[in-house]
């Protein structure tokens, strides 16, 4: 039996190596073709996933959106980390030089 | 042992040893960025032709109003774009473009070696502190390398836990960039229809031009080769924009890398992914200096 992941696989794999072929001198009809087939099988694709595909860009374009808003936190969230490093360091090599004082014989 | 400790353990090891094979790598993720590039801006031409075509047509055709002595516009505003699908398409390039650096930034080697540096950092002056006891030797001598390791694992395992944290949003994202592909696909025909149709409105205003051009010979010579020359570059332009849809299919494919994560590693990876969650308690409690 073939997994839905599988299947999902050889849709995608299916859509973009048709897709690919798309420019160079194709006649109206061949282009007609492969958009025709690309779409049944995006339409194949998210039937098998059961989703709702985004019909507008503004609604693809939002979801994006989003999606670089959280990326933008996660940097934030390691430049934060690296800061806090920072002081504890500096807390520490002064408290080194004041040992090294207090040891000179 | 316990089997999670066992798995703590195992997993701590291949931390340690892994500090620089994390997933997505800044390679892959540039790879796609630059697929990205390249994608949003073939795409985008659709854009600024029907922009072009739109300004264009407006001059010509004051220019022919001038030349037939009625009233004419300088600076004229572009003509409205009638290429409706190419604005609608804008919002998706734009968001795109932003999606594809952010992803960027998210592993940029920048930002991670200054974390590592800063660990590094912090070890050298614990070490510091334990050297300046005079007391505590010969354990002193231990206490800098142990920080640095155990620095090293808490930047490890952090830096790991935003790398699924990346790779959960660039996996949630996939479906949708497809959608977008999808539509770019399913609206290449009508784009190309309206542009040629935007690139005939501006022909009838060239042609309105040279015919009143021609009582001067040399001029309307001129005139002739350069609308030649230019409506060339526009239909060329039109036929490369199916080179913009190979691009975006060219772009969902590399995405589609990054998603899954890297073939021979894909196990490794599943692997990681189950113990970084047993690794984020100890992590939060290192984490607290």
């Amino acid at each position: 039996m073939i997994k839905n992941s599988d299947a999902l696989e050889e849709l995608h794999e299916a859509y973009t190596a048709l897709v690919l072929t798309y420019g160079g001198n194709k006649t109206p009809d061949q282009r007609r073709r492969i958009r025709y087939s690309a779409n049944r099988i995006k339409k194949e694709y998210d039937r098998v996933k059961r989703r709702t595909p985004s019909k507008t860009y503004a609604d693809v374009a939002r979801n994006l959106q989003s999606a670089a808003g959280r990326l933008k936190r996660i940097r934030k969230d390691r430049i934060k980390m690296a800061n806090s490093m920072i002081e504890p360091t500096r807390i520490l090599n002064s408290i080194t030089g004041v040992l090294k004082l207090i040891n000179i014989p | 042992m316990g089997k999670i400790q066992k798995r703590i353990l195992v997993s701590l090891i291949f931390i340690l040893i892994s500090g620089c094979s994390f997933h997505p790598s800044t390679k892959d993720v540039n790879d796609f960025g630059k697929t990205a590039v390249v994608a949003v801006e073939a795409v985008s031409d659709g854009v600024r032709l029907a922009n072009d075509l739109s300004l264009n047509a407006a001059i010509q055709r004051n220019s022919c109003k001038y030349l037939q002595h009625q009233r004419f516009r300088l600076s004229t505003p572009p003509d409205k774009i009638t290429v409706e699908a190419v604005a609608e398409q804008e919002k998706f390039l734009i968001a795109l473009a932003k999606y594809a650096d952010a992803l960027s930034k998210s592993v940029d080697e920048e930002s991670v070696s200054k974390l590592r540096s800063a660990a590094k950092n912090l070890a050298e002056a614990i070490g510091g502190v334990a050297s300046a006891i005079p007391a505590a030797p010969p354990a002193s001598a231990v206490v800098g390398p142990a920080a640095k390791v155990a620095l090293n694992l808490v930047v490890n395992i952090s830096e790991l836990q935003r790398r699924q944290e990346i790779r959960g949003i660039v996996a949630g994202v996939h479906d949708n960039l497809f959608d977008g592909v999808d539509l770019i696909l399913s609206d290449a025909e009508t784009i190309r229809e309206d542009l040629l149709e935007s690139l005939a409105v501006w022909e009838r205003e060239v042609r309105c031009n040279l015919r009143k051009s021609r009582g001067n010979k040399p001029v309307a010579k001129k005139l002739f080769e350069e609308f030649d020359t230019q409506k060339r570059a526009y239909l060329s332009r039109i036929e490369t924009l199916d080179e913009g849809v190979v691009a975006m299919a060219a772009m969902l494919a590399a995405h589609k890398k990054l998603a899954d994560g890297k073939g021979d590693h894909k196990e490794a990876i599943e692997q990681f992914d189950a113990v970084i969650a047993d690794l984020i308690s100890l992590r939060k409690s290192l984490s607290t200096l």
